[in-house]
């Protein structure tokens, strides 16, 4: 009697820790990005082993930390539940300024003889970033109107601005390039070499940017504020939040890693037209939301902004490898960000 | 442990938020009634499987019924109606149209590299054709032009960015230029 009630113990206690179809079937759902991407990763590999291999890796961790600022700064305005479409534009727009002062042949200023110091320009690209964040914050906070409406008016004007810009002086249009020694060194200069294949310095920029905002989304008042803004706006106000300045400031921030990116990118690219930064925001907000800053707002960690960002930079670069048509890789992109939207949707509707 | 606080933090304010959700009872009361009427199917599925299958559902539709009484659905879903049912079958759907998308992609793969001669004699049209990752140009003969002699290919039409023949190798669709100086 005693065998047969242990036996009958032991079958209603085994089931219970069987794993449900239905655990699966959530594990499955909410990590179904990283399983894709750990598919590519691992077809590619079969296919083209120099994936794998090491300036593979080099060229991808450097394409991260090139992508990383720009995906930084507009995970801000996401975590306001808004949006900034302008991101691109203001990449652009810096990296034009930056090229034409730091250039060795003038001709948006023929008249300059020597090129501006690195700092100067440096300082100059910031202003002029936080100046659009300026306009896009005071719009959003002052007059409720939704970041859409301005980010996208700010998109247009900044790119007429550079338009205006490039014809100016005797350029007429052209691409500027022929960039001083002294910045392309500063910025594509090699930190240190892994085993022959050379890392360049803004992968350390990028890491001290990150770190950068990783203390002020967490360690300041300011961070608090963003996430108390982003969840609930009356709430943060009658907590005594000052929600006008706190977006403001929000938007003034990304601005300036806008323009951070732009001054890194025309060292890295080597050239700046009125092409640069197109569309360098789909990418961005691509990343953030693959990250897991979601769009119900007043949810984010740099952390995983750091991984949307090198998931993203990951799978483009093995479709690369494959050399997958590039004009499909528009259609898997926009793919991609309705899956990972639905992913997240869905963990925010299962969690509540 | 500060993204825990916060989450913490994030949950705080919305115990203000039962009086102003009055309104936004009609939108969850037709949410839970969709969701009754699902949990009823499921019930029924379930009873011919195991039965912590169906204990585990039953949580799963508490927490689903759980908030519709006080929570917002907030930010850029504010507007959204759509279950957890209908996202399970359009997360896989959209991975399929992404692997059929690969798959198509890898069916056209490579990139085109076309030559432009800029006021010279057309050349490489046999060259003109899509290129692996990495795979080097096949050699083209030097285009001619009257007064002017041939400097080299360059990736761009300002001839800023020289292309190496023998080195470089396709990374993405791409035209190269010819370089032009004028004879003396």
């Amino acid at each position: 009697m005693a065998e047969e009630k242990k036996v009958a113990e032991a079958v209603v206690a085994a089931p219970k820790k069987k794993i449900t179809g239905k655990q699966v079937a959530d594990f499955l759902l909410n990590n179904a990005m990283y399983i894709i991407i750990l598919l590519v990763v691992v077809y590619v590999a079969i296919k083209a082993p120099a994936f794998l291999k090491l300036p593979s890796i080099v060229n991808i961790v450097s394409l991260t930390a090139a992508k990383l600022p720009i995906a930084l700064g507009i995970a801000g305005c996401i975590v306001l539940t808004g949006t900034d479409i302008s991101a691109g534009r203001v990449v652009g727009l810096s990296a034009c300024i930056s090229a034409s002062l730091l250039t060795t042949t003038f001709k948006v200023f023929p008249n300059m003889t020597d090129p501006l110091p690195l700092p100067i320009v440096l300082l100059l690209v910031m202003v002029v970033g936080a100046v659009v964040g300026l306009v896009n914050g005071f719009s959003v906070a002052k007059f409720k109107l939704h970041p859409f409406i301005v980010t996208l008016s700010t998109q247009l004007i900044v790119y007429g601005i550079i338009l205006l810009y490039l014809m100016s002086g005797v350029n007429n249009g052209q691409t500027l390039s022929g960039l001083t020694e002294g910045y392309r060194g500063f910025i594509t200069g090699t930190l240190f070499s892994i085993g022959g294949v050379a890392v360049p310095n803004y992968v350390l920029y990028s890491i001290i940017l990150t770190a950068l905002m990783w203390l002020i989304w967490n360690k300041t008042t300011f961070g608090k504020n963003m996430f108390a803004v982003g969840s609930n706006e009356e709430a943060a106000n009658v907590s005594g939040v000052n929600v006008t300045k706190t977006i403001i400031m929000v938007f003034v921030l990304a601005g300036v890693m806008y323009s951070l990116t732009g001054f890194l990118d025309g060292a890295r690219i080597a050239s700046a037209n009125a092409n640069t930064g197109l569309n360098y925001e789909c990418d961005a907000i691509a990343a953030c939301v693959i990250g897991g800053v979601s769009f119900v707002g007043g949810i984010g960690r740099i952390s995983g902004i750091v991984v949307g960002v090198l998931l993203l930079q990951i799978i483009f670069t093995g479709l690369n490898f494959l050399s997958v048509d590039a004009n499909m890789l528009y259609i898997i992109k926009g793919l991609i960000i309705l899956v990972a939207c639905a992913i997240d949707m869905r963990k925010y509707l299962v969690r509540k | 442990m500060n993204e825990e606080e916060k989450e913490v933090k994030e949950m705080e304010p919305k115990e203000m938020e039962p009086k102003e959700t009055e309104s936004k009872e009609t939108e969850s009361k037709e949410i839970e009634s969709t969701e009754i009427e699902q949990a009823k199917t499921e019930s029924i599925e379930t009873e011919k499987g195991s039965q912590e299958a169906a204990e585990a559902n039953e949580t799963n539709e508490e927490k689903e019924n759980q908030p519709k009484q006080g929570r917002q659905i907030r930010g850029l879903y504010d507007k959204v109606k759509i279950s957890v049912k209908q996202l399970n079958i359009i997360i896989p759907v959209l991975l399929i149209a992404i692997v059929i998308c690969v798959a198509i992609g890898l069916s056209n793969r490579g990139y085109l590299v076309q030559f432009n001669s800029q006021g010279g004699t057309t050349v490489g049209e046999s060259a003109t054709r899509k290129y692996l990752y990495g795979e080097k140009i096949d050699s083209v003969e030097d285009p001619t032009r009257e007064g002017y002699s041939f400097t080299g290919w360059y990736q761009d039409a300002a001839c800023t960015f020289p292309w190496d023949m023998e080195k470089d190798g396709v990374i993405e669709p791409m035209t190269l230029y010819a370089g032009w100086e004028e004879k003396k």
